[in-house]
């Protein structure tokens, strides 16, 4: 099992595999991926676009397109959620798992105040009474440092910065103390400034509220500052996971060596970027054996021919045939 | 897991002339291709096709029902109206028609627009917003009373219809062509050829116009079942077609005061609309689907 | 919002303006009114006094700029049939367009919207292949066909509703399907793609992942927004009732605006004809008018 941890965990997942619907077959976006996050733990999921890391997270909510099959485990609290109804699901969203994505702009309903849409998910996830939704959602918005918060209640969306409104989101997704709260690149869309102020709050949650966060980024940067462990994914497969200095210190995987390597670094006088050759797999059309293959340094006879299970490698595990227990790895680093 | 050997892929073979057939008609709507091609068979073979003259009366068989009914009889397949005239070849020589004026119109409305509409696009400012209230002018008369309008002063004759039914019909192509114009407007090859020193107006007619013609056959597709209601309403009202030309609408109006004792010379010619016209707006749907994935329906 | 409001105003008034000049290049295109006005007998001589009357020897300009001035004042030209004022046959006459017009713009929202929404969220099922049939086939349908066919089933066949005349409810039933069929088919498609486009919106995938109930996100926050499109729509739609409603009329019989043209222009009765488009265009746009500025406030966005 990739990533686990010592005590009961708040989140366990065991081979989840989500293969969404598509016109050529079905799109293996999520292939098979586990691992544990503890309470009040700060997990960061790292990968590049398409690597499967915002399917896991809707799989998670089990919020999927129609057609999606979906098998594995996931268990919140022990109890496993791919067995409960949507009815069910939707009791314990926004109350117990909430999330918060990318797009602060179009989060928000346009037409209603920004009040009046906390109000409405304090209304249908907790038994407060009207006046007691009112002072909770001046509360939120105080919470996260929204100066004013009595006028902002009856603003729109429309007349709140970026910044501001991905506070109200984190704020609604915080009201009620939630277990686990996911947070889908919620720094991207917004000005590097204003990450820091995000970043920060999230931090807070989680000190706060003792609410774990599943980080969700393609920024190794923000992974350093803000998460305890991480999961690399690749092509619906997590490679690696590990403490976070660890990873940054020793990466195992040639995927995490090569994606640390990519990041350009302050003295650094070449005077080209370093990619990593190739491109992703069609998730259509997997073959057989690791997935890394093509675009892998270090590739042998044994890496085509099946998956490399997880591996323990110092505090977590790394799937890559070069650290099988039977053989002794080539490039020792 | 069990590996899973990669599946060969199963994409449409892109070179064979099947294969190109294959892709470019995908989801072509069978019934309602069909049915435009029966319209346009009827419209232009119209004399070799109808069984009987549609102007030769006969009393002695004055109302007879279709065929399938008693008394019908196979010779008259619709049946004939109350001068004996045959249904069903008044409905062929009444596509003719039918054909003749919404395409003549639609190409005059849609020469008209599109010169307006490119004019005003490529060149804004004032003489923009000058044609732009114009069209809006034209688009906040209603339909029909304009068309009564202009019948009014022009008369009945079919070049005047033609030209009526164009005068109401000019502002949606203008409208829309200016709309595709302002989107193109600044996209970078236009931009190209006007540093190339081209002047406006090739610029207008080289590089814009065909980056539109998607749009424009899509809005004529959809417009020609509109301008044959339209007409046939004229006709119905008595102020479009006149005896001895046969339209549909002017079927519908006869047939009225028959239609307790003889339903199918009411019934047909409505048909026949309903189901040209149906037919051209499903295949103005579909083309608007596969050419223009901006506009889908959903 | 103000400036909003103001553009808007001023653009009305610019198109209103245009519309005068169009009706009025239509009065001028029906040809000398001389020729109906005096007998048969009369001679060139006195045919020219007339036009000297009438004005209608100045230059264009000027019988354009004599022709709003009246227009402002309310006089429209005198009905040659009826002999008094065209406009105050028109407004005689308007209320009864306007009951049926209303009449079927009620009755195609209450058929359209729900079908709409019920296509959008229940996307695939029978109720969407047939909301989008029904759009499909109702845009298809010659509205006096329609009537016709209606009146054949109901009034004759059956015998249930009369088949003509302006009278109670039983008497607007027919004529108001006949003319709203068209409305309903346009407004339910434009209901169903609205919602489905709201259903995927990001505020929506939002709203789920806090826990609201479905019904919830539907009623309240997709269909709120899916509804600045469709009431926009609807005002556009009034033009299309305005003209169906010229058919309509004919064939129920119903005493309106639409029978009033046709007959003028069989009559040749010019003014009458000319007043009436005139009116009912300048109704159109103030109604287009007004729900803009409804929109504009509904939609806080314009409003802020």
């Amino acid at each position: 099992m990739d990533g686990t941890t010592a005590s009961a965990p708040l989140l366990r997942v065991e081979d989840l595999k989500t293969h969404l619907p598509s016109n050529r077959g079905p799109v293996r976006a999520v292939d098979g991926v586990s691992f544990d996050v503890a309470p009040g733990e700060i997990l960061g999921i790292v990968g590049e676009s398409g690597c499967g890391k915002s399917t896991l997270c809707s799989s998670l909510v089990r919020l999927l397109p129609k057609g999606t099959q979906v098998s594995g485990s996931i268990r919140f609290r022990g109890e496993d959620l791919l067995a409960k109804s949507q009815e069910e699901m939707r009791a314990l969203r926004g109350r117990d798992i909430t999330m918060i994505q990318q797009n602060p702009m179009t989060a928000l309903d346009p037409v209603f105040t920004v009040g009046s849409q906390i109000r409405e998910v304090l209304k249908f996830n907790s038994p407060l009474g009207a006046r007691e939704r009112l002072a909770n959602a001046i509360q939120i918005l105080r919470q996260v440092h929204i100066p004013s918060p009595e006028e902002r209640l009856s603003n729109y969306p429309h007349q709140m910065s970026g910044g501001m409104k991905q506070r109200v989101l984190a704020g609604m997704a915080t009201a009620l103390k939630p277990g686990l709260l996911l947070a889908d690149e919620p720094t991207t869309a917004l000005d590097v400034t204003i990450q820091e102020q995000i970043l920060g709050l999230l931090a807070e949650i989680r000190d706060r509220l003792g609410t774990s966060i599943i980080l969700v980024t393609h920024d190794l940067g923000i992974v350093r500052r803000l998460c305890d462990r991480v999961v690399i994914m690749y092509a619906g497969r997590i490679v690696e996971s590990g403490v976070t200095a660890d990873i940054f210190a020793k990466p195992q995987h040639p995927y995490t060596r090569a994606l640390l390597a990519s990041i350009p670094k302050m003295g650094d006088t070449r005077d080209r970027l370093q990619a990593i050759e190739g491109t992703i797999p069609d998730l259509r059309d997997l073959p057989p054996g690791c997935s890394f293959t093509p675009r892998c340094p270090h590739a042998h006879a044994r890496c085509s021919e099946a998956y490399p299970p997880a591996f323990p490698v110092g505090s977590g595990a790394a799937r890559c045939w070069l650290h099988a227990t039977d053989r002794v790895p080539e490039t020792a680093q | 897991m069990a590996t899973i050997p990669a599946s060969p892929s199963a994409s449409l073979p892109r070179t064979t002339f099947a294969g190109r057939l294959r892709r470019n008609f995908k989801g072509l709507p069978i019934a309602a291709a069909v049915m435009v091609v029966i319209f346009l068979v009827a419209a232009l073979l119209a004399p070799w096709i109808a069984p009987h003259d549609p102007a030769e009366a006969s009393f002695l068989h004055s109302l007879t029902p279709p065929v399938w009914q008693d008394e019908g009889m196979l010779a008259y397949p619709l049946g004939t109206d109350n001068l004996g005239r045959d249904v069903l070849s008044r409905l062929i020589y009444g596509a003719q028609l039918s054909l003749l004026i919404s395409f003549f119109a639609i190409a005059i409305a849609g020469a008209v627009g599109i010169i307006l509409g490119l004019t005003s696009g490529y060149i804004g400012g004032a003489i923009d917003a000058l044609i732009m209230r114009v069209v809006d002018a034209f688009l906040a008369m209603p339909f029909i009373l304009m068309a009564l309008g202009f019948v009014a002063a022009l008369g009945t004759s079919i070049t005047n219809i033609i030209i009526v039914m164009a005068i109401t019909n000019w502002a949606r192509y203008a409208r829309l062509v200016r709309g595709e114009v302002l989107s193109i407007k600044h996209r970078d090859f236009v931009a190209l050829a006007r540093v190339a020193g081209q002047p406006r107006w090739r610029i207008a007619v080289k590089h814009v116009l065909p980056n539109i013609t998607n749009s424009i056959i899509i809005l004529a597709t959809l417009d020609l079942g509109r301008v044959i209601i339209l007409e046939s309403s004229l006709s119905f009202l008595g102020l479009g077609v006149q005896p001895p030309a046969i339209s549909w609408g002017l079927m519908l109006a006869d047939g009225r005061s028959y239609m307790t004792v003889a339903w199918w010379i009411t019934v047909m010619p409505g048909l026949a609309i309903l189901l040209t016209v149906l037919s051209l707006n499903v295949t103005g749907d579909w083309l608007r689907d596969r050419l223009d994935p901006r506009q889908q329906m959903d | 919002m103000m400036r909003y409001i103001i553009k808007r105003l001023g653009q009305t008034v610019v198109t209103a303006i245009f519309v005068t000049m169009i009706v009025f290049g239509l009065a001028r295109l029906t040809g000398d009114p001389t020729l109906l006005l005096l007998p048969t007998e009369s001679t060139e001589e006195d045919r020219q006094f007339f036009r000297k009357q009438l004005g209608l020897d100045r230059s264009l300009p000027e019988q354009y700029l004599t022709f709003m001035g009246n227009a402002l004042r309310g006089d429209l030209g005198t009905s040659f049939r009826y002999r008094e004022p065209a406009l105050d046959l028109v407004i005689d006459r308007l209320p009864a367009t306007l009951e049926l017009a209303v009449a079927s713009m009620i009755l195609a929202v209450l058929i359209a919207i729900p079908i709409g929404v019920l296509a959008a969220v229940r996307r695939g099922s029978w109720i969407d292949k047939l909301a989008r049939w029904f759009a499909t086939v109702g845009q298809s349908t010659p509205t006096f066909w329609l009537g016709l066919i209606l009146i054949m089933v109901f009034a004759v066949d059956l015998g249930l509703l009369p088949s003509s005349g302006r009278g109670g409810l039983s008497h607007l039933i027919l004529p108001a399907v006949t003319l709203g069929w068209y409305s309903a088919a346009a407004i339910a498609r434009l209901t169903r793609s609205s919602m489905l486009e709201m259903m995927q919106s990001d505020f929506v995938r939002f709203e789920r992942l806090s826990g609201l109930p479905e019904w919830v996100i539907v009623t309240r926050h997709a269909l709120k927004n899916a509804a600045i499109p469709i009431i926009t729509y609807m005002a556009l739609q009034f033009g299309v009732l305005l003209s169906g409603a010229v058919v309509t009329e004919r064939v129920f019989a119903w005493p309106g605006l639409g029978q009033m043209v046709v007959e003028a222009i069989n009559s040749r009765d010019y003014p009458v004809v000319q007043a009436a488009v005139l009116v009912a265009s300048l109704l159109f746009l103030l109604i287009n008018l007004a729900v803009d500025l409804v929109y504009s406030w509904l939609d806080p966005r314009i409003r802020y």
